[in-house]
Order: C-alpha cells, then structure tokens, then sequence
C-alpha cells in the first residue's frame, strides 16, 4: 500500500487542516475489491441452488477463481453454472478473472456483444462506455446495465426450480438494471463495500458507489420495490419507485426527498415562459427535472421524456397546456397526496388557446396588479390602476 | 508590546496564505501512469489518496474529448487551456496536488454550466473564479461537497469524471435509456 503522508511546507495550522484531511482520507480508503457474493446483511435466506445447465458457449470468459460456498453447491449437481450474455457493449468494457487489480495491464481483455460471462468474473468500463448483460432466457429475464467508469463482479448465476438467483459485486461506478418475473422469482442483490441492493421484482433501480469516499445513492424509478442496506450505518430502507436512498438520507428518506428535493413549484403569472409552459404540460409525473438550459426533461433514471413526447405527438396525441386545465376542485389523485396547483393554471383559459400562447403571457404580465391582490379566475381581464 | 504582536499575527497569517497553495504529494505510484491507457488511468484514479494537477488535466481532458490524444502534460494543458478550462493565472506546478475549486472550475467549464452574477464580474478577473465554480458544480451535483480548499483524492476525480460524463451524455440526448428487459432486444 503505498505511503499516503503527504509533505507540508509550512505552518502548523495548515498541517492541522490537511489532517483532518488526512484522517478522512485513510478512512476512505477503503479496499476498492467488490466484496463478496454471500453477503450476510441480504435477508434473502440462504437456499439449495440447483442450477439449470446451458449450451457451451463459442466464447466465454469464466475465472479459476475458487468458487464460493453457493458455487461449491452448484457444481455438486454435475452442471454447468448460468452465464450471463452480453447483448451490448459500448465504448471499452474489459474483463478479466476475479481477483484482478484494476490497473494490471495485462490481465483485462475486451468484451463483444455475444460474448458469455460467467461466475466470478470482473468487468470495469471506461468513459462513454456501458455494457449490458442479460441473465436468463424469456420470460424470466434480468438485465443489468454496467456503466461508465464501473469496476463490477458477477458473482453468482444460478436458479433453482422456482427462483433465479443473481448476485454482483460492485467496487465502484453504477450499476442499474431491471428484471420481468415469469415463471420464477426473479433474487437480485447487487452488493458493494458500503451498501447493498436487493432487488423484488422491479424495474429501473440503479446502485451508485463513489469510490473511496463510501457514498451510494440507490433509486428505483420505475415500480416494484428495492431494499437498500447501508453497511456503514446498518441501516436499511424500502425504495419505492421516485425515490433514492443514500448515505445522507437513508434513516430519514421520507422526509428529505418530500419536503427538500421534491419539485413542488408554485408558477406565478410573472414566471410563465414558453419553456415553463412546455415543462408544464410534458411534466406529468412530478418525478422529472428540466435539464439544463431547459432543453429536454428527465426523469429520475435519466431518461429523456422529450423523446417520450414527441412520440406521443406522432402518434396523433396531443400534448399542449389545456390538457392540464383543471375544474376547481378537481385534484388529481396522488399517492403521496395533492399539492394543488400555482395560479398560473388557473389563467391557462381557453383564451390564450384562440389568441396565441406567448401574446396573451405577454398582455397578462403587463395587466397584472400585484401578486396579493390577484383574484383566480379573472386575472386577464383584470387591470391595476397602479400600473398605467 | 502591541504593535508587535500585531506583525507576530500578520506575519503568520502571511506565511499561512503564502504556504498554503503550494502543497505536493510525497506518494510515488509504482507504475507510471503516462504508460496508462486511458481506461487503465480512470481504473488508476481510484486507488490513490491525492492526485497531482498533471493527473486532474489528463482526467479533465478524457472526460471532455473521451479520449487521450496528447502526450504529455504540456500538450495537455495547452490544450485545456486553449478552452478556458484552466488558467496560467492560477500557476500550477504538475505534482502540485489539486484541490477540490480547481476541479471543480474544470468541471464546470466542460459541462458549460451557466455562469452566476458573481462569477461572472468576479471570476473574469480571476478574482475567486474557483470559488465560485466550486458553489457551481456542488449545486450541479458534479463534484462531492467538499471544502474548497481540501485536496482532491483519486476516486473523487474520478467520481467528477463519471458525473461529467453524465452530463455531456444526457446534453448530447445520448442518456441510457435501458430500464427493463423489454427496451433490450437480443442479438
């Protein structure tokens, strides 16, 4: 392990500060090996794997690796451990055998689409790269999505007569992924030096470990339902879909993500753009951000719904601002309860329908008396003596 | 008595600030990590304790072109510099350690984050520009919330890369879009 000490020129308070430093440092570093498979937080019970054998593989990379106690009773049964495919690769994805440093130069050989990754087996990514590996064949089907900048382990493949069995390890990076639950119950966990995810029976979750530092952000944005299980503070959480659980909140989600990070805006005439408009009357879900400089929105697991609307247009649906036009007193049903809606939408008439959208904002901005004495309803016939 | 106290204290604090910004690591990597290939470099970030500003450009220069075209440190920093994302004003030595503003200067910088009022009159001077990048890029969620002035570990750079990637990939509407099973189809 190399030395860390670090040389100082100068005073005794810097010296100070740079230990404090230090000290978060050495406790960062934190062994960057992905642990291992059997992790003895999961609360999964720890069953008789009976694994199905597959085809031989034209080309597969499986380690020598001494297998785990799971494996050990897999093999008993005289069959072939699962393997996973790879269905996409992007960028530089290499793998190697388990056990294998992250920097060594000789041990990581690339990977292709088509290729068969089994038990025990490492794969790291680089920039602008992922790979995506599909475990199990239809309708019982798990795919993971390696990202960028990952260093991830397969540890474990296997099924029995009524479950199918995957564990990973992730050193650092993220690791995201989705699983359909036909004929078998599909057991997930995804595990890393500082957090666990186990998965039941979802789409979407992700696992994010920074490495060294022991932060992790784990999130579900599509449905089902993830466990997240920080090893740091033994802490462990239920995810639902919108939410994420991470070293900071995971003994307080609830509260945080409903109160602090939740979009909850209240759309004053004055702040109505064409841009807020169009974020209006796309954003549906209340779990989506507008990106930056206001080109595209996304949702909690990145993806685009600006893709998502222009579909819709396509198809003949749809999408301008009345579709958010509400009765008073209809609320829309929420599970998390209705936080209503500004008084913009309230001058959303079908008035700026028949006139143009972006005049009658206009005309509204320059009519409007002050926000106090706005009255629902009539604000654009309204005007303030106080302005002319 | 008083008026010497007063230079004791001046004095300090300005061999505190003299000293301060100048700081090199004493860790030697045992491999050269010029011989690193670009992906073997990222995977190298994650197991050392401090990174040398020589190691934050060749970083900073992967995540903004996906790719190592240069050499050497020289070229590289010609070239970050030639897109504003570092500065001669801020003089550098290679093996001096980055710290968590001027990473986050960079980091900003590549993903264009908008600049602030305050970055805008201030920073162009060169007066606090890092500083107001660090409150930037904290706020874009590009960098862990650190102390400014704290020295940057490894797998922080590499934590800010991964999240500039990130970045660059949604602004390009090239985001993964891989959810479930079905939006993958078998080769």
């Amino acid at each position: 392990m190399p030395n860390s000490v670090m040389q100082y020129r100068i005073n005794p308070i810097v010296a100070a500060i740079a230990c404090v430093s230090m000290t978060c440092i050495a406790h960062a570093q934190q062994s960057t090996t992905i642990p291992p498979a059997n992790d003895s937080t999961s609360s999964i019970s720890q069953k008789t794997m009976t694994p199905v054998g597959t085809d031989t593989p034209t080309n597969t990379v499986t380690s020598s690796a001494k297998p785990e106690p799971q494996a050990t009773l897999a093999a008993n049964t005289n069959n072939a451990a699962l393997k996973a495919k790879v269905v996409e690769v992007k960028g530089t994805v290499e793998t190697a055998p388990d056990g294998t440093e992250p920097t060594d130069i000789e041990a990581w050989k690339p990977i292709k689409e088509g290729d068969l990754l089994g038990q025990n087996v490492m794969i790291r990514t680089g920039l602008r790269s992922r790979c995506v590996l599909m475990f199990g064949e239809e309708p019982n089907q798990t795919v993971i999505s390696v990202r960028r900048a990952t260093l991830a382990k397969i540890s474990e493949f296997a099924k029995t007569p009524n479950e199918q069995r995957i564990r990973m390890g992730l050193g650092y990076g993220a690791i995201r992924g989705g699983s359909s639950e036909g004929t078998l119950r599909s057991d997930v966990v995804i595990n890393s030096t500082v957090a666990t995810l186990a998965k039941r029976g979802t789409e979407g979750f992700e696992i994010e470990v920074e490495p060294t530092t022991g932060r992790f952000t784990i999130s579900l944005s599509q449905s089902g339902l993830v466990e997240a299980l920080s090893k740091i503070s033994n802490q462990r959480r239920s995810v639902a879909p919108g939410e994420y659980a991470n070293s900071e909140n995971i003994a307080k989600m609830w509260v945080n993500q409903d109160i602090f990070d939740r979009c909850v805006r209240f759309y004053e005439s004055e702040a109505v753009s064409a841009t807020d408009l169009s974020f209006i009357a796309r954003e549906t879900t209340g779990l989506s951000n507008l990106g930056p400089g206001g080109r595209g929105l996304f949702n909690a697991s990145g993806r685009n719904l600006g893709s998502i609307a222009q579909t819709l247009r396509n198809n003949g649906n749809d999408l301008s601002p009345t579709t958010l036009i509400l009765p008073d007193g209809l609320s829309v049903a929420r599970p998390e309860g209705n936080f209503g809606f500004g008084q913009t939408f309230r001058v959303l008439t079908p008035r700026f329908e028949r006139s143009g959208l972006a005049r009658d904002i206009r005309r509204t901005r320059s009519r409007l008396p002050r926000p106090s004495t706005i009255r629902p309803n009539r604000l654009v016939r309204h005007r303030s003596s106080s302005r002319r | 008595m008083h008026s010497n106290k007063n230079i004791f204290v001046v004095t300090a604090i300005a061999a505190m600030l003299s000293g301060g910004c100048a700081h090199y690591r004493e860790f030697q990597p045992q491999v050269e990590p010029e011989t690193y290939s670009e992906t073997q470099f990222l995977h190298y970030l994650s197991s050392v304790p401090t990174v040398t500003f020589a190691e934050g450009c060749r970083a900073m220069l992967i995540a903004t072109d996906g790719a190592d075209h240069f050499g050497n440190h020289d070229e590289r920093y010609a070239a970050l510099r030639d897109r504003d994302i570092v500065r001669d004003s801020w003089e550098l030595d290679p093996e001096q350690s980055l710290d968590v503003s001027t990473m986050a200067f960079m980091a900003t910088k590549i993903c264009d984050i908008p600049p602030s009022v305050c970055s805008t009159v201030f920073g162009s001077w060169g007066l606090g520009d890092r500083r107001y990048a660090h409150k930037q890029a904290s706020a874009a969620q590009l960098i862990p919330y650190e102390p400014s002035y704290k020295f940057v570990t490894g797998g922080e750079l590499l934590f800010t890369v991964a999240k500039i990637d990130d970045h660059l990939a949604m602004r390009e509407g090239q985001g993964e879009k891989i959810n479930a099973p079905s939006d993958v189809a078998a080769p």
